[in-house]
């Protein structure tokens, strides 16, 4: 994948491996509610994102 | 909660955003960035302590059973892939509705250039896609090709902050010509070729003008090489925030 700012990271072994089932993860939403990854998810397929802030 | 909550006010987010209060999640996934100090460097902005804790950029695409998929993780804060860039590359969903499209043609060939998305925020990622419909009975050379023949090539003409990545190319057909001895790749038919483009600089609407040269032949002829010129406006969204400058 091209990069824009290479700064040298691999990533293939940063986070859960590709194969691995993603471990749940329970956080509080923008609700207030208190929600699990994989309950919310159900049987659906997911896509979940780490970013930096909704701050900054 | 107040900070997530007017994030998804303001750009209508509908799904769940999660706060991570403290970066205990992220750590725990092994996903922290170290990295941050040394981004903030070399993009000229100073250290500030609310800036700790942050994950490395990127996305998990997970299966029915909660499996990794696949990772598509960002070398650095700033950059981003769109989120119609992530369904069609990750999980082969494409929107059926895209950004800005032109056409541009010459003997034998159609061309249709289009952008995923309207509008572009500062480092993110956008697809490109060239789309060539070949008439019956003609082809466009590919790579590898023999001395001479000119081969199906797409570029974007560079303005200030533009990269545009390497270009996917579709397989293309073997063939060879007859009474010589030189054998050949070509395209038939309809292809695609997408490339990833980000514009690293802030600021006004840009127009992109995609490149797209190639040499059409039928069994019997060959047509003059062509360049094609499209041209696809591109609006820039409005910032969140102006990344700052030094």
């Amino acid at each position: 994948m091209a990069t824009v700012t290479d700064f040298g990271i691999d990533f293939s072994h940063i986070g859960p491996a590709v194969g691995a089932r993603f471990p749940d993860v329970v956080l509080p939403d923008q609700h207030g509610h208190t929600l699990s990854l994989h309950e919310a998810r159900g049987s659906r397929r997911a896509l979940v994102v780490f970013h930096r802030s909704a701050a900054w | 909660m107040d900070v997530l909550q007017g994030f998804a006010d303001k750009f209508g987010i509908i799904y769940a955003l999660l706060s991570d209060e403290g970066g205990k999640v992220i750590r725990e996934l092994g996903l922290l960035s170290d990295r941050v100090d040394e981004q903030h460097a070399a993009y000229g902005i100073p250290k500030q302590d609310r800036h700790r804790g942050l994950p490395y950029p990127g996305v998990f695409l997970l299966d029915a059973q909660g499996r990794v998929m696949q990772k598509r993780f960002q070398q650095s804060y700033r950059e981003r892939e769109t989120g119609v860039g992530i369904l069609a590359q990750g999980f082969g969903v494409t929107s059926p509705v895209h950004g800005p499209e032109a056409h541009g043609q010459s003997e034998g060939v159609k061309v249709r250039a289009y952008l995923d998305t309207d509008t572009y925020r500062f480092f993110q990622r956008l697809w490109l896609t060239v789309e060539l419909t070949i008439d019956p009975g003609v082809h466009v050379y590919a790579r590898p090709i023999p001395e001479g023949y000119i081969p199906l090539s797409v570029a974007v003409a560079p303005i200030a902050g533009l990269v545009a990545g390497a270009p996917s190319w579709p397989t293309p057909q073997p063939g060879r010509v007859e009474g010589l001895n030189e054998e050949f790749f070509a395209y038939e038919g309809q292809l695609r070729v997408t490339l990833p483009v980000t514009l690293t600089e802030e600021g006004d609407d840009q127009t992109l003008a995609v490149i797209v040269r190639y040499q059409a032949c039928s069994a019997t002829d060959c047509f003059l090489p062509s360049t094609v010129r499209i041209e696809l406006p591109l609006k820039a969204a409005d910032h969140v925030e102006r990344p700052r400058r030094h």
